[in-house]
């Protein structure tokens, strides 16, 4: 950051907006008092909070709460009551102030029907929806919803940007919003703020002509390359497959045909089964009823896989990056999987290098030490470098901005190109149906269309969410 | 766990439980009879059946539970000789070590179980805040009762990413240290991430801020459970007392 200075007045809704890595989730950390506190940094300048400067978060807590992005590992214990009532109990609140700060806060984001939940049974709207009434709680000043729809599917986006319009109902409250995808929150803020490189680019309030041309790019959708459908035999058949954990039915009778070459999008909600069916394709998971076919290799409950001998042909990028960074340096990263397979280092080589990402990502950088788009785009590259036949990618775009999916899909084109086949999990429904030749839509483990994606049923994408939430 | 199960095991202050388990710990260590010893394990299998608590690795555990078993029989030589074949010799005594040291392993390692199905990390602060832990030392276990499984599903999550990409690891030393490796990066890395989200989480939230802290369910010990960890504390010193200065039953039971 440099020379940043604005001013947000009381009662206001902010959108603070930016490319990843612009600095807007820097800033409000500077605004809580993370860093420096927390986090050590050189820090010039002043943040005023209600007319005053702190030099302690512990003191400026209760005045500005930060919900962080992801708010799983932000709560400290088991049920919504408890993580609600948190914050007054540390600021020793009478039990009878705790419970109507408890009740205040969940109405306050639609919440109520959550108090007697364990938080490990929430959905992920539900989690961020719990998250920002743990801060309400402490009914503070000011508000941060760090990125709050991350990796939310775009029903659970839906009820995030409900609860935080209801917030608007109330006066005493001023809200920032940080994001990088402006489409879901713009209608609800008074004003929108522009980052780049550490710098404002941009700060203009609702009904300033500025504002509507920054909603209008917001709203447009992206448009993706169309590749070419280059057609083939059966790469993944899938007949009949079924599992049952515990009771639940994660996957009911699972039919489908994916042919060589070809882009599948695998969409639905959380919890529809995506995850399983790729970890089935992968050998991760035992086949428990039912049978996949993928390039030759026949699983089914008597005929287990070897996960090591299918993961030459398959290859998997797991959702988060730092799961799968195993090395020191980017090049050794890459040649992770082809050393492991024992296949031709030169080839492993020669097969990324054509990618121009791989230029662009520094060499001999720890993996790391790289932005989160950055190193989603090893991993990518990583999972590819031995050439397995079928590519699975999940939730490859998740909490990514614009630039980082572009960049992300240009590679992914270029794996396409080499005739191999994908299979990709996602939200983004102008991607799916932009950029993919094909598509299946699960629900509660059912397959509810699939086939070329020209051939889904309109209804079957409205009922996916609103093309601009992703 | 079934209703009436449930209801019995939260029942108990987690307090009452800790002090439990570390007596009855006591008592197990003392404990060198064969047959208390399957008493015990007897017992302690079926509070667990009871609880309905799923403990995880037991195949694991049985395996080395049985390997301690079997170690002690073959190279614990006194008593009478039971077997011999070639230069293996099988006595009395060591069949007895064998079942006591094993039940002790296996008896320690199912209360333990036990204690974590039957226990809310909050609840279990929330019991230590009560009987005067101060509130930042009494959040440490619970949170890391709390973080155990999300690192489990973590080190799956790795692991997983490691078989794809085809890392195969023997069970050789180099093997170990291979999977050590990498392993251990992107742990660290995700329980980094984790610590300073949940830390800048907790600290927004003023803990830390003041010396006390209220609590909306308090779990003050009860005339029960004081009783209950009297009694229990009373009959280990009771039996310990006897064994050490008679000579029956004591050689009976211990």
């Amino acid at each position: 950051m440099s020379s940043l200075s604005f001013i947000v007045e009381k009662g206001e809704f902010v959108l603070l907006a930016g490319s990843s890595a612009s600095g807007k989730s820097t800033v409000m950390q500077v605004a809580c008092g993370f860093i420096p506190h927390m986090i050590p940094a050189e820090v010039s300048g002043t943040v005023r909070l209600n007319g005053r400067t702190y030099d302690d978060p512990a003191a400026i807590a209760g005045i500005a709460c930060m919900v962080q992005q992801d708010p799983e590992t932000q709560f400290c214990t088991e049920t919504v009551e408890e993580e609600v009532a948190f914050g007054p109990e540390n600021f020793r609140y009478p039990t009878e102030r705790i419970r109507s700060s408890v009740d205040n806060a969940l109405a306050s984001v639609k919440a109520d029907h959550l108090k007697g939940r364990k938080l490990s049974t929430l959905s992920g709207g539900e989690k961020q929806k719990v998250a920002i009434a743990s801060m309400l709680a402490l009914n503070p000043r000011l508000l941060i919803l760090d990125e709050p729809t991350a990796s939310l599917d775009p029903r659970s986006v839906g009820q995030v940007v409900r609860a935080v319009e209801s917030m608007k109902k109330r006066s005493d409250i001023t809200v920032v919003i940080v994001e990088h995808r402006v489409g879901d929150f713009v209608d609800l803020v008074d004003r929108l703020i522009e980052m780049e490189n550490g710098v404002k680019t941009r700060d203009t309030c609702k009904g300033e002509s500025e504002f509507a041309i920054a909603r209008d790019s917001a709203m447009t959708l992206p448009t993706y390359p169309h590749p070419t459908r280059l057609g083939g035999a059966p790469a993944i058949s899938i007949q009949g497959l079924s599992l049952e954990i515990g009771g639940w039915q994660i996957l009911d009778d699972i039919n489908l045909e994916i042919t060589e070459s070809s882009i599948v999008a695998l969409m639905g909600e959380n919890g529809s089964g995506k995850t399983t069916l790729l970890r089935h394709l992968t050998g991760l998971q035992k086949v428990q009823k039912g049978e996949v076919i993928i390039c030759g290799h026949r699983l089914s409950s008597e005929n287990g896989a070897n996960p090591w001998t299918l993961g030459r042909d398959v290859g998997l990028v797991f959702q988060n990056p730092n799961h799968q960074l195993f090395e020191d340096t980017v090049e050794e990263e890459i040649l992770f999987a082809p050393r492991n397979f024992q296949t031709a280092l030169q080839k492993a080589c020669a097969a990324v290098t054509s990618f121009e990402e791989m230029e662009r990502l520094k060499r001999f950088v720890h993996p790391h030490c790289l932005s989160f788009g950055q190193k989603r785009r090893v991993n990518i590259l990583s999972a590819y470098s031995h050439e397995p036949r079928v590519l699975l990618l999940d939730e490859p775009f998740a909490g990514q901005d614009q630039g980082n999916v572009d960049r992300m899909v240009s590679v992914v084109n270029d794996i396409h190109n080499h005739g191999k086949t994908l299979v990709i999990v996602t939200h983004d429904i102008t991607f799916a149906r932009q950029f993919c030749t094909d598509a299946a839509v699960l629900h509660e483990g059912r397959v509810v269309a699939s086939g070329p994606t020209e051939s889904i049923p309109e209804a079957v994408w409205r009922s996916l969410g609103r093309e601009d939430r992703r | 766990m079934t209703a009436e199960a449930e209801r019995h095991a939260h029942g108990l202050n987690p307090v009452t439980k800790v002090v439990l388990l570390i007596t009855l710990s006591v008592f197990i260590l003392l404990v060198d009879s064969p047959f208390t010893m399957l008493l015990i394990v007897a017992s302690i299998l079926a509070a667990k059946q009871w609880f309905g608590t799923k403990g995880r690795f037991t195949k694991g555990v049985i395996g080395f539970a049985l390997a301690i078993f079997v170690a002690q029989v073959l190279f614990s030589r006194s008593g009478n000789e039971l077997a011999s074949l070639w230069i293996v010799s099988v006595t009395e005594g060591g069949v007895d070590s064998g079942m006591a040291i094993a039940g002790k392993f296996l008896s320690l390692i199912m209360m333990s179980w036990i204690f974590v199905a039957t226990t809310r990390p909050s609840e279990f602060s929330s019991a230590l805040i009560c009987v005067g832990i101060p509130y930042r030392y009494a959040f440490l276990p619970a949170l890391a009762m709390r973080f155990v499984p999300i690192f489990e599903l973590e080190l799956s999550s790795v692991k997983e990413a490691q078989v794809v990409r085809g890392l195969k690891l023997d069970k050789s030393v180099r093997g170990l240290i291979r999977s050590a490796k990498y392993t251990v990066l992107p742990m660290f890395f995700l329980a980094m991430y984790k610590v300073n989200s949940l830390a800048a989480s907790m600290t927004g939230r003023g803990f830390g801020a003041s010396k006390e802290r209220t609590l909306l369910h308090p779990r003050n010990l009860a005339r029960w459970d004081l009783a209950l960890i009297l009694s229990t504390i009373g009959m280990v010193v009771a039996f310990f007392l006897v064994d050490r200065c008679q000579d029956w039953p004591s050689s009976l039971l211990f």
